[in-house]
């Protein structure tokens, strides 16, 4: 069976937990833990180790889908999966202190996996705070990336097909990229 | 009374400075009011008239005419050339002698059936704006080219270096102020939506602070709050007729205070006439042999959209394509794909290229490569399978 790992990163409170949920068709599997980290994000319980979903396609194809905890401190665990992963799913909060920062730094954190894969990134709380526009983010991906176009909406993390359309941009546009890195290859 | 004038030929005024940029504006709107010539201006290459700074170096097709602004002491001479300091009589004879080139060489394009009315005056405060202009910064540097970019070749180096090139008009006060001339206070009819996308697409390119109004025949009006990217329409979409017999629009320079407190993105009105109201061709301001590539990804979470159009778009962003590429490389009928350019274009989000055009650098549509359709085997195409979609 073909496994097809796309990650789920991004700062606390993005939403990363909530959206594998909204995507996945197994019960998610989360390890949260008291958030003792309050004054990044006031909720009760962070991700500390990963979150885990999966869809499967027929017997041929299983797209595991994991959240990366957003605390750095476990950046470690970043590396491990981005090896194996095809794509990302970034998701920013747009009521975060420095949104464009947050995704600056998530992007040449995930660099490699830009290169190799695919990014899509998804800026959530969007309709509650005022915040950047999708112009500003899209300025700020291609600052980040040399001028490649990556996917950025502005998402519902509860919203199934909201992350469906995330998911499904992804993987076109990887499948893109990928097409068209053939053709250069034949051509040369 | 305002009487209808019926904007023959189209100039667009590329890569000037500022202060050029002010006084041919203004001078193209006085000679436009005083009946001495009847052009639209556009702010893109694919006018009949492209009026130039200097040694710009622009790519024109052959029926098109390039005109220059030179410095006063220029040796060069021809009946296109503009020198500085700028005059009326001046860019009124150049018109002159581009409709008289124009006229000879072809029959007069042809717009729909756009009829441009009450086109404001200058007013006296935007002289000012030209004087302001002098103060404006200087554009930042190009950043640098990323070296996995730098290593695909020319053709992909190219749209690289396209999609960093600064946007032609950074919103300074100064410019809102003189480009304001050249569309708020005007009313257009036309008959159908493509002749009213072409006032709506001046709008969002001279990115003029501006209120709209569009008016249908027995259908909700259309209210349009352009800095604040936000229109209103009860019953939108369904209460919009595909076809009507008449649409009116009617722009005014937006106020302070005035923007519209709450309403739907702008981006889904520009999507549905661009999809699905203009009609089965390309909008009348793109040209079948423009390469397009897509700069930002539209907001598909707030845009009625099929799978198709999904993959169009990855299409768009990893190639430079034309209309009938991009519907052989999707296989989506020509009709579909025209449609999402034009949307694209309205919205902003494409960088067209019109230079001789370079060889295509398009995703070849391999088996087990390209992007899924329903039928492939490909990621993609498994999931939109599985996801009912």
């Amino acid at each position: 069976m073909a496994e097809h790992v796309i990650l789920f990163a991004g700062p606390m409170c993005a939403g990363k937990t909530t959206a594998i949920r909204s995507l996945s068709e197994i019960e998610t599997i989360s390890t949260e833990a008291a958030n003792t980290d309050r004054e990044t994000a006031d909720k009760d319980t962070t991700t500390v180790a990963l979150d885990y979903g999966e869809i499967t396609i027929g017997d041929e194809d299983k797209v595991r889908l994991y959240g990366l905890p957003g605390q750095r401190r476990f950046d470690f665990m970043w590396r491990i999966l981005m090896e194996r992963a095809v794509g990302l799913v970034l998701l920013v909060n747009n009521d975060a202190a420095d949104p464009l920062g947050q995704l600056a730094e998530f992007l040449e954190e995930f660099a490699e996996l830009h290169e190799r894969g695919g990014i899509v990134v998804g800026i959530t709380r969007a309709d509650i705070a005022e915040g950047p526009s999708l112009g500003d983010y899209a300025q700020t991906i291609a600052k980040s990336t040399s001028g490649a176009i990556i996917p950025v909406f502005t998402v519902d993390a509860r919203d199934g097909n909201h992350m469906q359309t995330c998911l499904l941009s992804l993987i076109a546009n990887i499948e893109s990229r990928a097409a068209l890195a053939y053709q250069q290859e034949q051509a040369a | 009374m305002l009487a209808f004038v019926k904007a023959r030929y189209t100039v667009g005024l590329i890569g000037l400075d500022i202060v050029d940029r002010a006084k041919v504006n203004i001078i193209l709107e006085k000679a436009f009011a005083d009946g001495e010539a009847s052009w639209l201006a556009l702010y893109n290459d694919s006018c009949d008239l492209i009026i130039t700074s200097g040694n710009l170096p622009v790519e024109a097709m052959d029926e098109q005419i390039v005109a220059r602004i030179v410095d006063a002491d220029c040796p060069d001479d021809g009946p296109f050339l503009l020198r500085r300091p700028l005059s009326h009589e001046a860019i009124v004879s150049l018109l002159r002698n581009a409709e008289a080139q124009l006229d000879s060489s072809a029959p007069a394009p042809e717009y729909g059936r756009l009829k441009v009315t009450g086109v404001t005056e200058v007013q006296p405060g935007e002289e000012r704006a030209v004087e302001m202009a002098e103060a404006a910064p200087a554009a930042a540097p190009a950043p640098q080219m990323h070296p996995q970019f730098a290593a695909l070749g020319p053709s992909y180096q190219q749209q690289i270096a396209a999609q960093q090139a600064p946007r032609p008009y950074p919103p300074t006060q100064a410019q809102r102020g003189v480009a304001a001339s050249a569309n708020a206070g005007s009313e257009t009819v036309g008959e159908s939506w493509a002749d009213i996308s072409i006032a709506l697409y001046s709008i969002l390119q001279t990115r003029v602070p501006t209120m709209a109004r569009i008016n249908l025949p027995h259908a909700e009006s259309i209210l349009i709050d352009f800095p604040g990217r936000r229109f209103q329409c009860a019953g939108f979409p369904d209460s919009i007729p595909l076809q009507p017999h008449q649409v009116v629009l009617r722009a005014t320079l937006a106020q302070p205070g005035q923007g519209l407190p709450q309403g739907q993105p702008l981006e889904r009105l520009l999507w549905f006439i661009g999809t699905r109201a203009l009609g089965a061709g390309l909008a009348p301001w793109l040209c079948a042999e423009d390469r397009c590539r897509l700069v930002q990804w539209p907001n598909f979470t707030v845009l009625d959209h099929s799978i198709d159009h999904m993959r169009m778009t990855a299409a768009m962003g990893n190639g430079l394509l034309t209309a009938e590429e991009l519907s052989l490389l999707s296989g989506v009928p020509f009709q579909k794909a025209a449609g999402i350019l034009n949307a694209f274009s309205l919205m902003g989000l494409l960088h067209i290229e019109r230079q001789p055009a370079p060889a295509p650098r398009v995703p070849a549509p391999v088996a087990g490569t390209g992007v899924g359709t329903r039928s492939s085997g490909s990621l993609f195409g498994k999931l939109i399978r599985k996801m009912g979609l």
